[in-house]
């Protein structure tokens, strides 16, 4: 399968259309889901999932080894999807850095600061919050994070690329990609250590069933 | 038991990308999309090979002499052209040209041994000033000759409040009583999305290089220009190939030579 791509690849550099068309169906799924997840909104992530293809194939000459055309098309997608973020002001998006100085400033723990914001959270009543899946409570910590922040964590976790690859991508430092990466980190596991603190303390308030 | 939070956030992340939906019909419509988009994008590219970059560098040469009129501020001046406008009758463009200019140019259908009239078009340069207004324009004529290299010719009437900079010319001679002026400056044209390193936006700060945005590849280029001015108009022959300016000028000493 691979050949086949490699393949496809060499005949879409020449030119060729119907090679280019394997290669948007094999990657555009994949690529959306991408998008959308450093975007957060679909009519965005249609945008940079068209503006990517459309500069594989005008650029297409650029790309010297067709081994590396994943990786060329990553760092395609992402650098569009922030010219697109850089365009629009997402609604409530709080930078992680914005996170910690509020912290700081305002002398509540991070932990707490962050469960202030969720507002959804600290209204519903706590049934509600034992519902919650896990990827409720990923998904409204990686929506507060920065572009760039979810960008790093979606190559590492999602794409399972290295620091070098997804400094490379990104056009930053490796130490940059680091420091992203595990305060990134160290966000989501802090909400996830909340919701687990949450159900603990839910299950206490549980009746006691008689064995 | 330690909690692997790694695992977690890993499964949570994959089960959180994996769910976005993106059906058929969407994969379908973005694909009509992108190839429509290259297929106008190609257009253009096409033409910005041997026009649009051309365009762009004479508006670039103009820019470079540009400095803030009294009244408007003038910031720099731009003109584009659409693949429609391109005229490959030389007839045809000559009397276009004489229409827009309000006067007839000097415009020949050949040049030296080799050069043949291949296209041109007619085109408003727009004055634009700091806020992105037009503020005032002047017509400008574009013929392109092709043989062995290729060259052209702009022939303008520019704005009477443009003050030009002053330059540094390799070349200066009198014909007929006629001065020309003629340089050499080094372009870098980029892909748009491609940022200039360091070295280049120092020797673009100093004067000492162009930089224009929109081409396919990075390619460096220096542009061969002669200028000159008779009954009104502004004459400007150049060329990014292969070419001395004393050729140039040759080919300039031509025209002035027309009836």
């Amino acid at each position: 399968m691979r050949e086949e791509k490699t393949a496809f690849v060499k005949q879409m550099i020449e030119g060729d259309e119907r090679a280019f068309d394997e290669l948007y169906h094999s990657y555009s799924g994949k690529l959306y889901r991408m998008a959308y997840f450093i975007t957060g909104n679909r009519s965005d992530s249609e945008d940079v999932l068209q503006e990517t293809f459309v500069k594989c194939f005008l650029y297409r000459r650029k790309l010297k080894d067709p081994e590396r055309f994943e990786s060329w098309m990553y760092q395609i997608l992402v650098r569009t999807a922030w010219k697109t973020g850089r365009k629009i002001k997402k609604a409530g998006e709080i930078s992680y850095e914005g996170i910690l100085e509020q912290g700081e400033d305002s002398g509540f723990p991070m932990a707490e600061l962050i469960r202030k914001d969720s507002s959804d959270l600290a209204k519903n009543p706590l049934d509600q919050i034992l519902e919650e899946e896990t990827s409720a409570e990923l998904r409204q910590a990686v929506s507060q994070l920065s572009m760039k922040y979810r960008t790093v964590i979606l190559l590492y976790y999602f794409n399972e690329l290295g620091i070098r690859e997804i400094a490379q991508i990104t056009g930053t430092f490796e130490g940059t990609v680091k420091s992203r990466l595990n305060k990134a980190r160290k966000l989501l596991r802090e909400r996830l250590e909340q919701r687990n603190g949450r159900i603990s303390a839910a299950e206490e308030t549980r009746p006691k069933l008689q064995a | 038991m330690k909690h692997d939070w790694e695992k977690q956030i890993k499964d949570g992340i994959l089960a959180e990308v994996s769910s976005v939906p993106f059906s058929e019909t969407e994969e379908n419509r973005i694909l009509d999309a992108v190839h429509q988009e290259i297929g106008e994008r190609s257009k253009i590219m096409k033409l910005s090979k041997k026009k649009m970059g051309i365009v762009l560098a004479a508006a670039m040469i103009l820019v470079g002499t540009v400095t803030a009129a009294a009244a408007g501020k003038i910031s720099y001046l731009k003109s584009g052209v659409s693949l429609n406008d391109v005229v490959t009758e030389a007839g045809q463009l000559l009397g276009q040209a004489e229409k827009k200019l309000g006067q007839k140019p000097k415009m020949a259908e050949a040049l030296g041994d080799g050069l043949q009239f291949s296209d041109g078009h007619v085109t408003d340069v727009d004055a634009i000033d700091d806020e992105g207004n037009r503020v005032d324009s002047y017509p400008e004529v574009f013929v392109h000759y092709q043989g062995d290299q290729d060259v052209t010719l702009s022939v303008s009437r520019p704005l009477e409040n443009l003050p030009r900079a002053e330059e540094e010319y390799t070349l200066e001679e009198t014909y007929q009583d006629i001065l020309l002026q003629g340089k050499v400056d080094q372009y870098l044209f980029l892909p748009p999305s491609q940022e200039p390193s360091e070295e280049d936006k120092k020797l673009e700060e100093e004067g000492r290089l162009m930089i224009s945005y929109g081409s396919e590849t990075e390619q460096r280029k220096a542009f061969k220009s002669i200028a000159w001015n008779e009954d009104g108009l502004h004459y400007l022959l150049f060329s990014f190939d292969e070419i001395g300016l004393e050729e140039l000028a040759g080919y300039a000493k031509e025209i002035i030579d027309m009836e």
